[in-house]
């Protein structure tokens, strides 16, 4: 049933997607570690605290200053060997890529989780339950109602809601947080029905279905300030998208052909634009796990976003680099599945030749 | 002029568009009967309303719609009365079908070809989706392309085979009338030749009424009965096609067959001079006019009328009206 070629097709397009993962993860390597910068600084913090150690230690208050530093040249040579970091920065990039790319994130350098591990890995998995919860249930929402809302605004070209929508687009450019901290003010300061953020009432129900009834009324406040935020856009981009693709010739000969409106929209308009709708989708959902920096901060809300941005001002290379060592993972796959599913569903794309 | 046996009869459609420049007079005054197995052709210039006349016929227009009244009676009723959902359950494909300018992007890229042209079969008489698919075959098959073809994807189709599709998609649900809007104009001359063909053929054996509209009147004369000539969104002339081809009335027909080049006489072909007007500030009076040849100062105040100057054979011009 698979088609000839098709493997070699994949291969190829595997081996080029995992190049530029390579590529990818070790410029993000790269920055995360300063060039090297943040070694220096983890050096000399480790040589500073042995010195102290040293000083304040009274079994070593009788030796002499040089004896003192001989035993914390040794200590600080040790604490190199044991930590790997007497190899230059360049050889030890190469290490921390091979890691990365084989989801062996490492121990963080500052960071902990609320378990109170300091393995990346934990530390990530703790975050990313919440993150998918909030973000990607509210992306996958605005992506159909845009979607749906934008073939119904098609539909009515030129009337008063279309040109309503046309003129409240821009307004778009304002980000979810500000009409977040608008609705804290109506819903939490003002009318005291919806909580001003965190994830659960406290203390916590101890019901798991009032725990997660909970959580929902929590999530209420963000996921409306993204969908308000996102809705005139979304609305006219994907109106200006179906106009375009219904003034195609095959759909006005369906229309001559006497289809019903719902199913010219759905089989002439919609389908052959599929393949872009899934590309938007999937992408959108990948953008989901990644969190929301500021939304995160407006809502206290315990995700990837807060969690990158601390790690970042740390800073904390491990938990960066694993953040977008995962991320990159991801893509890699939805790309690489993406041009598998084209194939299917777009008859003119045989990827793997005829 | 309106006859009992007549299959279709057009009275005074109109038919203008809003555009941000002001209202384009696209179609005024358009009437015409035709009687089942006519073939009439319908023929002028670019941009003249040739194509308009057939989307308003099957009621298929742009979005930006201004006017658009007048009578269609098809088979002794005003189709212009009923709304959108009467009209597309009974009259588009059911009555009137048509083959679309560009059949090279009248097939949706993701569907087979065969089930694209048993649709009509599906939506209309509600047939099973094989039954459908059979029948689409057997016609495409009627059409000289294998019936294999059918479950090809467009883009696997050569334009020519494209074409032939478009017609089978046209006569799958047997309807009376069938619009050819340019169905050759794409097309190389040799398929356009086995094209209006198969288009002689399939109009004999399905006793086809045909409204074929074209700039070529070569093409016109291989097919039409009669012929309707149309200037800058009116029509100029309506005659048989006998007459039309060997003594035109109007001044711009006259133009028009003067400038076919042809192969067994010596004439050289002429041009009208000029450019057709602009629709949304015609010329007034004649909209022909300022490129008339014989035009007087009546011809630019007082617009003529449709002047009968013999057997079912009409002029606008006041070369032929009652005032000369």
């Amino acid at each position: 049933m698979i088609p000839k070629g098709f493997l070699k097709f994949v291969a190829k397009r595997t081996v080029l997607l995992l190049i530029s993962l390579v590529i990818a993860v070790y410029i993000s390597i790269l920055l995360a570690n300063f060039g090297g910068l943040i070694d220096e600084m983890v050096k000399a913090d480790l040589l500073m605290s042995i010195t102290m150690n040293v000083r304040n230690n009274p079994a070593y208050q009788g030796l002499t200053a040089s004896e003192r530093q001989r035993i914390i040249d040794s200590m600080y040579q040790a604490a190199l060997e044991a930590r790997g970091l007497n190899t230059p920065f360049l050889v030890r990039s190469l290490y921390h890529l091979k890691n990365a790319l084989t989801m062996d994130l490492g121990t963080a350098l500052y960071l902990t989780s609320d378990s109170g591990s300091k393995q990346v890995r934990l530390i990530i998995l703790e975050r990313l339950p919440q993150t998918v919860m909030l973000f990607t249930t509210v992306t996958v929402i605005n992506f159909f109602l845009n979607l749906l809302g934008g073939l119904f605004i098609a539909r009515k070209y030129g009337s008063k809601i279309d040109r309503a929508i046309a003129a409240l687009a821009p307004t778009s450019v304002i980000p979810g947080w500000v009409y977040g901290i608008f609705l804290i003010l109506i819903f939490y300061t003002w009318l005291h029905v919806l909580p001003p953020g965190g994830l659960v009432d406290y203390p916590p129900p101890k019901d798991p279905a009032l725990y997660f009834l909970s959580v929902l009324k929590h999530m209420i406040l963000p996921m409306l300030s993204w969908i308000i935020a996102g809705l005139f856009l979304g609305l006219y981009s994907n109106r200006t998208f179906f106009l375009i693709f219904s003034t195609e010739d095959y759909v006005e000969v369906a229309r001559a052909k006497g289809l019903p409106p719902r199913q010219v929209d759905m089989g002439y308009v919609m389908r052959p634009t599929l393949p872009s709708i899934i590309t938007g989708l999937s992408l959108a959902i990948i953008g989901s796990w990644g969190g929301a920096i500021i939304t995160e901060t407006v809502f206290d809300w315990p995700g990837l976003g807060r969690l990158l941005a601390a790690a970042l001002s740390y800073p904390d290379p491990p938990v960066i680099v694993g953040e977008v060592a995962i991320y990159a993972w991801l893509l890699t796959i939805t790309v690489l599945t993406l041009d598998v599913i084209y194939a299917f569903l777009d008859p003119r794309v045989k990827v793997w030749g005829g | 002029m309106s006859s009992s046996k007549s299959v279709l009869s057009v009275r005074d459609l109109k038919l203008y568009y809003r555009t941000r420049k002001g209202v384009v007079k696209a179609l005024e005054e358009i009437s015409f009967d035709l009687e089942k197995e006519d073939t009439l052709a319908v023929v002028g210039e670019s941009g003249c309303g040739k194509s308009t006349l057939a989307r308003a016929l099957v009621r298929v227009l742009p979005r930006n719609i201004h006017t658009y009244e007048g009578k269609v009676i098809l088979e002794g009723r005003n189709v212009m009365e009923l709304n959108e959902e009467d009209f597309r359950r009974e009259i588009r494909w059911r009555k009137i079908s048509i083959v679309f300018q560009g059949a090279m992007n009248s097939f949706n890229p993701v569907y087979k070809v065969g089930y694209q042209v048993a649709e009509p079969l599906i939506i209309h008489d509600h047939l099973e989706k094989k039954e459908a698919l059979k029948r689409a075959r057997q016609l495409i098959e009627l059409m000289g392309m294998p019936g294999v073809f059918a479950d090809r994807y467009p883009f696997e189709l050569s334009g020519g085979m494209k074409q032939r599709a478009a017609i089978a998609m046209a006569l799958i649900t047997n309807p009376e009338i069938v619009i050819l809007d340019e169905p050759t104009s794409a097309l190389d001359v040799l398929t356009q030749a086995n094209i209006i063909n198969l288009l002689k053929k399939i109009k004999n054996e399905f006793k086809l009424t045909y409204i074929f509209i074209t700039h070529d009147l070569g093409l016109a004369s291989e097919l039409a009965n009669r012929v309707a000539v149309i200037y800058a969104g009116k029509m100029v002339e309506l005659s048989s096609a006998d007459i039309f081809y060997t003594q035109p009335k109007h001044p711009y027909s006259k133009g028009l067959l003067a400038s076919v080049p042809t192969l067994s006489t010596d004439r050289r072909p002429e041009f009208i001079t000029g450019v057709p007007p602009s629709l949304i500030d015609p010329p007034s009076g004649c909209r022909f006019h300022p490129r008339c040849r014989f035009a007087w100062e009546k011809c630019s105040s007082e617009e003529p009328a449709m002047f009968q100057v013999g057997k079912d054979h009409l002029v606008r011009c006041w070369l032929y009206g009652d005032g000369k």
